[in-house]
């Protein structure tokens, strides 16, 4: 076995020994049903890891089963994202809404672009994915601009879902990124690097998610208050504070 | 090699984000106060104490009768007391937005009125960082008096452009009216 083989089952072994505890902790911490699509992402990325490792596979099969696992994994990990979104904003109907139309804008400027550039270069699978996680990243970003704009707090299992995810998909637009530009000679650091960068978030998830915690409540929640007036106020404030730098004197 | 750079890009504040996330995971920022009541507005830093920071009376006795390193030492105690009025300012402009957002959060929210204010939180904190570099750079006087120019300039420019406007009405009207259209 090379160097370079016998690297990629240690790691590949470890990834799929990180799974399992994660799974066992899902059932044990009771998390499972709390996050169904996450869970589901985290079991085909088991079982596509233990195949994959532990068949002997022809060029051309593993090509086809490579290819076959990154879209199915790609679509789970668009329902993650979709959870995440779900679970962060539940408490916030009005964030949502925001967001969704956020969300819906990025859409149509991506379609847009998409059927503008139609045409550009031949079709490359490795393209479509690297731009399909680029979106995936502009709504991660916008959902989180949003959580930090409007101070929501998140609880302990949902960031850590956050975390390991967001840094699974900084690493594969950047991984695809490269691969896109420099072509077959960064594959050699990709394969030894993926395994290691997904164990990264594996143990990110292990620790945040090692038993259920709620999300926390908004204490403002049952308070009853007229969104206009409170606009209307805050953009009055902000408005005479501006007046005052400009015009200190009063003048 | 653009795209490859805007992509690095997007990678890295990924990275940035997962950072931040970490870092109020592991205590930093903990979990931020919610207040459950009404947001308040609170105070605006005192407008006599700016009258007095920025006083020309005060430069030019001391200009008058101080020595140059009395001087020194004034415009650089006003330029540090400017800064404090400016910092407190924005503490107070920061609490509100802040106030205001952890208030609205889990109302039905407005996405124009959301804007709106969005607008003026971002228009207040680009005059402060401006006035910030000015007063910084070229000290407290110096920057009142720019203010105050670019101020006179902007109410002139508008006076000529309302005139602008209303003669070009007024012609437009005459030659409607010569026209037999009004």
């Amino acid at each position: 076995m090379s160097t370079t083989a016998g690297f990629v089952q240690v790691t590949g072994w470890l990834t799929v020994s990180l799974l399992v505890l994660l799974l066992i902790r899902a059932v044990v911490g009771r998390t499972f049903k709390v996050f169904p699509l996450f869970y589901s992402y985290a079991s085909f990325v088991l079982v596509r890891t233990a195949v994959g490792i532990s068949i002997k596979w022809s060029t051309d099969a593993y090509r086809i089963f490579y290819w076959a696992g990154e879209w199915v994994s790609l679509v789970l990990g668009l329902g993650v994202t979709w959870e995440i979104y779900r679970k962060v904003l539940a408490r916030y109907p009005g964030v949502r809404r925001l967001a969704f139309m956020l969300l819906s804008l990025i859409f149509v400027l991506v379609g847009l672009v998409s059927a503008v550039g139609q045409g550009e270069g031949p079709f490359s699978v490795l393209a479509l994915e690297r731009d399909v996680r680029t979106v995936q990243a502009i709504v991660l970003l916008i959902l989180f601009a949003l959580v930090a704009y409007y101070a929501i707090p998140l609880g302990k299992n949902v960031r850590g879902i956050a975390i390991g995810y967001i840094f699974g998909v900084a690493t594969s637009v950047f991984n695809l990124g490269f691969a896109n530009f420099v072509g077959s000679r960064y594959y050699w650091l990709w394969n030894r690097n993926r395994a290691l960068q997904f164990a990264v978030a594996l143990v990110i998830w292990c620790a945040t998610l090692w038993k259920f915690q709620p999300e926390p409540i908004p204490s403002n929640e049952d308070v009853e208050q007229d969104y206009e007036w409170v606009s209307a106020q805050a953009a009055r404030a902000i408005v005479r504070l501006r007046t005052h730098l400009i015009h200190p004197d009063g003048s | 090699m653009t795209h490859l750079v805007l992509i690095i890009a997007l990678a890295c504040t990924l990275l940035l984000l997962v950072g931040f996330l970490l870092r109020d995971a592991l205590g930093g920022r903990g979990r931020r106060h919610i207040s459950a009541a009404a947001p308040s507005y609170g105070e605006i830093p005192s407008r006599a104490l700016m009258d007095r920071i920025f006083a020309e009376d005060d430069f030019s006795f001391v200009a008058g009768e101080g020595t140059k390193q009395i001087r020194r030492q004034f415009l650089g105690d006003r330029r540090k007391l400017a800064l404090a009025w400016l910092s407190q300012t924005k503490g107070q402009a920061t609490a509100i937005l802040r106030s205001h957002l952890t208030a609205v959060g889990t109302l039905d929210l407005q996405p124009a009125t959301e804007l709106k204010l969005l607008g003026h939180a971002i228009l207040f904190f680009g005059v402060y960082a401006v006035l910030r570099v000015l007063v910084g750079f070229y000290g407290a006087f110096w920057a009142r008096s720019f203010v105050k120019n670019v101020l006179t300039l902007a109410g002139r420019l508008s006076g000529l452009g309302g005139s602008i406007l209303a003669d070009a009405g007024r012609t437009g009207l005459q030659v409607a009216r010569s026209q037999g259209h009004a």
